[in-house]
């Protein structure tokens, strides 16, 4: 009745087949994003709003790459809501108008994120401190910090640095976006392509097993939380520019949707599962979703509640699936 | 004793290997070689020493004392990567591979294939995974993801991974535990395959069948000391048996056969939603009833649904006549049902607290009354099951964690008996326990039996259901697909 290995087939299993059904799903999702605004809403039609629609996720969208990398380690990174806002200040204090100093004023911004990454990848790695409770803790030091730096919203960014995120090529894609499909691009190559990126996700699968299997876990876990950090230092300098000026609070709201994308990208907390590619439409489905609401003049805080229950409704869906 | 020539030609050799553990010695001067070209079995009990012997060659376990020679040269493992880089691979239970990523990820694992710019070459990984698979004749595609293969295929896949890193050192720890009879088949051809190879392979097992299906030599090892070795084809059944329990008979066999009682639990088409299809059954009081199976038979799944601890989708369940549909595991205790969980460090036991907080942690909170519990007459009860269970404790108030396995099994006893149960559910009781306290345990079984408790007894170990209980049903994909007398069965028409 059966062949010679009887029993053990593997031929009826569904291959990488599944994920593409999700990822096709997704991008339904985000097909019925743009086509029921674009049908009931002539201002949602227009270039400037395509304009606009491609501006505003760009700040989300490098927040929503880097948390990505926690949470495919079973971790999650929550400070990188105030590390937005603390690049804001800092890029809205310390930029000059000329060239030289807007390079000075970006570096530090970098350095700065890579810093709170460093720490919060060294408290996570090497004193075993749960993801949860470390990033908890430097969420409320960097907004300390750049609420120190900058009590109210205000300073400004120069010209050059805002022309460089926000001119527009044909007059409609804004080089931020580019920035950021570059940088996509680059996650999705260095996630699949290093031994960097698929050590992330054996970390994430089973951390004991792929310590047993010779990885050095530690120096993986800092580089999550250190990319997560400058991705997020990213994110506030394209906020800062659309602002044209820094806010301590601004970024906040970024954890909470970040987290958001990422899940709904497919990304699961159970680790090991997902990955960048999916975020980048989860991106597209949140922006999308708040650009609509916009239109339709819903208050914006809804969007706070719309984010949250996806949280929640991921989290369910996840322990339903164990 | 043995020429220093022997030595240089063996694979691997293992001398005076002690290991303690809070309360136990788990290895005393243990002695152990392995040869190319050979498969060599290591038996024992439970409790014996084999899988910590195992751990002090994959460096999962630092020895005390004791040398390691690999190749003839004295070898260092203190890591899992130590033990790698020596050659050594793992095929156990617990398997290595990461669930969630694919079949030739698993087996680069911390090696990728790179090409010439550090990438990963997915081309090159897949292309050798396909060949060693093929090789080795496992059905299964590089792309598969682990998380979706049934268990006799992972560890083939393991066994691929292993071999890519280059192992000459196979360690198999009851590596057939959860497969078929036919996956069973398929696993020792290659078995073979890799022996012919000129592998060593060490197969850990306390089913004698295997050991002479498979082997060409067996080491002995019992309460954590070597016993002997042995040519397979110069020994046989009896004296491996008695090299292994140290006396004649294996077990005490229940020799009192009392005739049971009226029926107290009575189970209807029960089905789950994991696992379980429809079990019917009747238990009496004064009965010990087995539940032969595999692992991943619905043994352990079936037990927690009559305890209230998981949901059941259909199917009715009748407590001395009466409805019984446990919403939780608190019910059950209140109806006078009690459960021995298979995993006591998990599922058993508060590893951090005394003796006393265990004991009585069930039981209080039947005696609570309004919230408040009660303080009086316990500590009497406690002492009293410790003097009949014989629990060795220096007093109520030791940590749990510094008992000895079969003591802290004697504590989830306790703790269930404090409820004065009708119905003991009990799952592998023995598992980690060693011969003396196994016993023991057989007979607290026993008492509890003659005292009219009707018991349901799940384990993966034939002979402890043979020497234990009165019936014995046996299950295989969450039914029930036969069931025995004690005197009519047979270890081989249990396996059918």
């Amino acid at each position: 009745m059966k062949s010679e290995t009887g029993t053990l087939r593997s031929g009826d299993i569904p291959r990488a087949g599944r994920q593409w059904r999700e990822f096709l799903i997704l991008l339904g999702l985000v097909a019925l994003m743009i086509l029921i605004p674009a049908i009931f809403s002539p201002a949602f039609r227009t270039t400037q709003n395509l304009t606009n629609v491609l501006s505003q996720i760009v700040p989300m969208g490098f927040v929503a790459l880097g948390q990505t990398l926690p949470i495919l380690t079973r971790g999650i990174d929550l400070s990188v809501g105030p590390v937005v806002s603390l690049t804001t200040v800092l890029a809205a204090t310390l930029m000059g108008f000329d060239t030289q100093s807007v390079l000075v004023g970006l570096l530090i911004c970098l350095a700065a994120g890579l810093a709170v990454g460093l720490v919060n990848g060294l408290i996570i790695a090497r004193l075993s401190v749960p993801p949860l409770i470390a990033t908890l803790g430097t969420m409320s030091v960097v907004s300390g910090i750049a609420l120190t730096v900058l009590p109210y919203p205000g300073g400004y960014v120069p010209r050059p640095f805002t022309q460089a995120m926000l001119g527009r090529i044909g007059g409609i894609v804004p080089y931020s976006f580019i920035y950021f499909v570059i940088v996509a691009a680059l996650m999705v190559f260095l996630m699949s392509y290093t031994r960097f990126g698929r050590r992330v996700y054996a970390v994430g699968g089973n951390e004991e097993k792929a310590r047993v299997a010779g990885i050095r876990v530690g120096p993986i876990i800092v580089g999550v939380y250190v990319l997560s950090s400058l991705l997020a230092t990213l994110g506030g300098l394209a906020l800062a520019a659309r602002m044209y000026s820094g806010d301590p609070l601004a970024g906040n709201p970024f954890t909470m949707t970040s987290v958001a994308a990422v899940l709904i990208g497919g990304t699961t907390f159970e680790g090991g599962k997902g990955g960048v590619a999916g975020t980048i439409l989860g991106v597209l489905v949140i922006g999308l979703l708040s650009v609509s609401l916009n239109l339709f003049g819903v208050s914006p805080f809804i969007q706070d509640i719309v984010a949250g229950t996806i949280v929640v409704l991921a989290g369910i869906y996840s322990a339903w699936n164990k | 004793m043995i020429p220093s020539a022997a030595v240089e030609n063996d694979l691997l050799r293992m001398e005076n290997i002690s290991k303690a553990f809070p309360g136990v010695q788990a290895l005393a001067g243990v002695q152990f070689d392995l040869r190319a070209g050979e498969v060599h079995a290591l038996l024992g009990e439970n409790g014996a020493g084999k899988t910590t012997l195992m751990n002090v060659l994959g460096g999962v376990v630092i020895r005390d004392a004791g040398e390691i020679y690999i190749g003839g040269r004295l070898a260092t493992i203190r890591s899992p990567q130590d033990a790698q880089k020596a050659g050594i691979a793992f095929v156990h239970q617990e398997l290595n591979l990461i669930e969630p990523l694919s079949v030739k990820e698993n087996m680069f694992i911390g090696r990728e294939l790179v090409n010439r710019w550090r990438l990963i070459d997915w081309k090159a990984a897949t292309a050798r995974a396909r060949k060693v698979l093929a090789d080795l004749q496992v059905p299964v595609h590089p792309d598969d993801r682990i998380a979706d293969l049934p268990m006799a295929l992972r560890q083939m896949v393991e066994i691929a991974k292993a071999l890519c890193f280059d192992a000459k050192i196979f360690v198999m720890d009851e590596p057939t535990s959860a497969l078929t009879v036919e996956e069973t088949g398929i696993l020792f051809h290659l078995i073979r395959r890799l022996r012919d190879e000129g592998k060593g392979i060490i197969y850990i097992t306390h089913r004698l069948e295997e050991i002479f299906e498979l082997s060409d030599r067996v080491t002995v090892l019992r309460n954590g000391r070597y016993v002997g070795t042995r040519e397979t084809a110069r020994t046989n059944r009896d004296e491996l048996v008695r090299m292994m329990v140290g006396r004649e008979v294996l077990g005490p066999v229940r020799e009192r056969r009392q005739a049971p009682g009226e029926t107290v639990l009575e189970v209807e088409g029960l089905t789950g939603v994991e696992r379980v299809r429809n079990v019917s059954f009747q238990l009496r009081t004064g009965e010990i009833v087995g539940i032969a199976g595999l692992q991943g038979s619905g043994r352990t799944e079936l037990l927690e649904m009559i305890f209230g601890a998981r949901r059941v989708r259909s199917g009715t369940m009748r407590l001395k006549g009466r409805p019984y549909a446990p919403r939780q595991p608190r019910d059950a205790v209140r109806m006078g049902i009690a459960y021995v969980p298979e995993d006591r460090e998990r599922k058993g036991l508060f590893l951090d607290f005394d003796v006393k907080t265990n004991m009585r942690v069930t039981g209080s909170e039947l005696e609570a009354k309004g919230g408040w519990m009660r303080e009086r007459g316990v500590v009497p009860r406690l002492l009293d099951l410790i003097a009949r269970l014989d629990v060795q404790t220096p007093s109520i108030h030791q940590t749990v964690k510094n008992l000895s396995g079969g003591n802290r099994q004697k504590v989830v006893f306790a703790k269930m008996l404090y409820t004065a149960p009708q119905v003991l559910l009990v799952n592998e009781p023995t598992r980690g326990v060693d011969v003396g306290a196994r016993a023991e345990i057989y007979d607290i079984l026993h008492r509890l039996s003659e005292e009219g408790v009707a018991i349901l007894l799940s384990s993966s170990e034939l002979p402890e259901l043979f020497s234990v209980c009165d019936r014995i049903w046996v299950m295989s994909e969450g039914r029930f697909v036969a069931s025995f007398e004690r005197d009519e069965a047979t270890q081989e028409a249990i396996m059918e």
